[in-house]
């Protein structure tokens, strides 16, 4: 699931200056999970941030609404009625959900009240690690379902490196070195003679490493809507301008030969 | 508990004939099950309807909300509601022979339509009362939410207070209650120079809570007591909003480490009141503003030494009502925590499950 942590009380408020009453809006779903901008956080946070308004000598009244999925247009639909009465809409959800209130209220200041952080693993309550980075271009099969472009600080597809020091990582000792893990289940999983192979450099891309924002297309499942996030409309074809026809053809057709 | 002491009435069983003396300072609820006339009660404040009687004779004083014109032409609720008559007669069985009667304590219920099923609950309750039931549909949809067993629940309210949806609540002890008792014991200003207002929340064998507290009457502190089942009830979001309200201080009284009567309220406790305090510095009034107090058994001079010591502190940052700036450094202090060396109590659950009434 997407994790993401507040931002610090000093950029909230630096972000929030002059505004009087804002929307806070929560997310029912991955936030929720890590305690970032679930109801009951961005309760929290409503009531720190008019706390420290009115300790400031200041007056800032923050509404909670929390949506069940900040990221679907159904359910943001409904702020609609509310959003006149706000100097701006703090979102509490991941950057998905801050670009789609922005987009569907493009006359309202929309700010992030997240960092947005990693897709990541509950690994123990309160504890949240990066597992997947979204290279498009999974490699799991090959090593036992770890990961070695995420969990390798060297994305390494051919590790251990020589610094791995009893199976911990030397970039953060406290790290188990990944390429250890994979290789030390390989016997179990019957892997070792497929690690062993040599394989075409990985395609990156299909990876976050700059460029076009990514996108997803089913045509089985694409209905065309006139609500629409889109942000642009690639699926539609590009028409074709025909091309004037060049004097030589135009001789052969005439003497029926094309 | 009756909001309006004043009037005595008496209360006739239809089907005994007994009449009983009402006084002004029991609730209808109390007086029957005091005579052995059990009555089903749930939240104790008029919300529920669990403890309805129908009237048969006389005219009914309401005070519930939860009761629509017709219904409270026909029944009352007797945990809240009184009489304007001066005897009223109700429709009850016969009394049953076990006068010792149990209050029901309230009880955690989900909202399977936000719960979106991260299981924070289940790993928080010490009970096993919560799991995920499969068959559930939880938020957007997502098969699997969580449900609370009610026979095992205990209604302690960790897990109200740890879900991050706000999807569980209390039966008594609710999230809506915390709320209007800060609009009510703060919000209508009152605030008085050099006298603190502090919040603490009190669980049932708090002095507080048993009206054990009295101020020394040349240091004043003005002592708003809001009453929870066990302090693992109490989130951050309530202790912050207590601030919002224009509160000096928050306490929240717990027993003492390892000895949390349900397990591990004290613990969650502390660990929140840490986080509140990093928000109060934060925002400017410091952390000491919060603090987490252990509590024996009889610890009705250690909660006096203690919340006398918090409003003498905080004496000279009394915040006022609230449209005005406070003066208060906004320094990190670190948050205070009071271990209360006390009497020790022999058999402390036998003394608390008596303090409340269960034995």
């Amino acid at each position: 699931m997407i994790v993401a942590e507040q931002k610090d009380l000093p950029d909230l408020k630096r972000m929030l200056k002059g505004k009087k009453k804002v929307l806070a809006v929560g997310c029912g779903t991955c936030v929720s999970v890590c305690f970032a901008g679930g109801q009951t956080e961005t309760s929290g946070l409503a009531a720190e941030l008019s706390t420290a308004a009115s300790v400031d000598g200041e007056s800032l009244d923050v509404e909670v609404k929390t949506v069940q999925r900040q990221c679907v247009q159904e359910f943001i639909e409904p702020l609609s009625d509310d959003l006149k009465d706000y100097d701006a809409i703090l979102s509490l959800g991941c950057g998905v959900g801050v670009q789609t209130l922005a987009q569907r209220y493009p006359d309202t200041r929309v700010l992030p009240g997240l960092d947005t952080q990693f897709m990541g693993q509950p690994v123990e309550p309160g504890v949240w690690e990066e597992r997947c980075v979204g290279c498009g271009n999974c490699v799991l099969e090959y090593t036992g379902g770890l990961c070695p472009i995420t969990r390798c600080p060297k994305q390494l597809f051919n590790g251990p490196c020589g610094g791995s020091e009893g199976g911990m990582c030397e970039v953060d000792l406290s790290m188990p070195c990944v390429w250890s893990s994979i290789w030390g289940n390989a016997e179990n999983l019957d892997l070792t003679d497929t690690l062993m192979e040599i394989r075409p450099p990985q395609d990156w891309s299909t990876s976050r490493s700059g460029g076009l924002r990514r996108t997803v297309v089913r045509d089985d499942l694409h209905q065309p809507s006139a609500v629409s996030a889109k942000d642009t409309d690639s699926s539609d074809p590009v028409e074709e301008v025909p091309k004037p026809e060049s004097p030589e053809d135009a001789f052969l057709r005439e003497i029926g030969i094309i | 508990m009756p909001e309006d002491q004043s009037s005595e009435f008496n209360v006739k069983i239809s089907s005994t004939g007994d009449v009983l003396g009402v006084p002004k300072n029991k609730s209808v609820l109390a007086v029957l099950n005091e005579n052995g006339y059990k009555v089903e009660q749930s939240c104790g404040h008029g919300l529920c309807g669990v403890c309805k009687v129908r009237v048969l004779e006389g005219e009914p004083d309401h005070k519930d909300m939860v009761l629509s014109p017709a219904e409270q032409s026909e029944f009352m609720t007797t945990c809240v509601s009184r009489a304007k008559s001066a005897e009223i007669v109700l429709e009850l069985g016969l009394p049953s022979a076990d006068t010792d009667t149990i209050p029901s304590s309230p009880i955690a219920i989900v909202d399977n339509t936000i719960c979106v099923g991260c299981l924070t609950c289940v790993r928080a309750c010490t009970y096993g009362a919560a799991s995920i039931d499969s068959h559930l549909v939880g938020v957007g949809g997502i098969m699997g939410a969580a449900t609370i067993n009610a026979e095992d629940c205990t209604g302690c309210g960790l897990c109200a207070a740890a879900c991050p949806t706000g999807a569980i609540d209390l039966t008594r002890f609710a999230n809506k209650e915390i709320i209007s008792q800060f609009e009510e014991l703060l919000g209508s200003g009152g605030a008085v120079a050099n006298t603190p207002r502090l919040v603490v929340f009190a669980c049932p064998s708090c002095p507080a809570s048993i009206g054990e507290f009295t101020p020394n009457p040349t240091k004043p502190v003005d002592l708003k007591v809001v009453e929870m089942p066990c302090s693992g009830r109490v989130d951050n979001f309530s202790m912050m909003k207590a601030f919002e309200y224009g509160a000096d201080g928050v306490i929240v009284s717990g027993c003492e480490p390892g000895k949390c009567y349900f397990n591990a309220g004290n613990t969650n406790a502390v660990k929140r009141v840490h986080r509140t305090g990093a928000w109060l510095d934060n925002v400017g009034l410091g952390a000491n503003r919060v603090r987490m107090l252990h509590l024996p058994k009889d610890g009705a001079e250690p909660f006096r030494q203690a919340v006398q010591d918090m409003a003498d502190e905080l004496r000279t940052a009394v915040r006022g009502d609230l449209h005005k700036a406070n003066l208060f450094s906004g320094e990190e202090t670190g948050v205070t925590e009071v271990v209360v060396e006390g009497l020790k109590a022999e058999n402390p659950e036998d003394a608390f499950l008596r303090e409340i009434g269960v034995i």
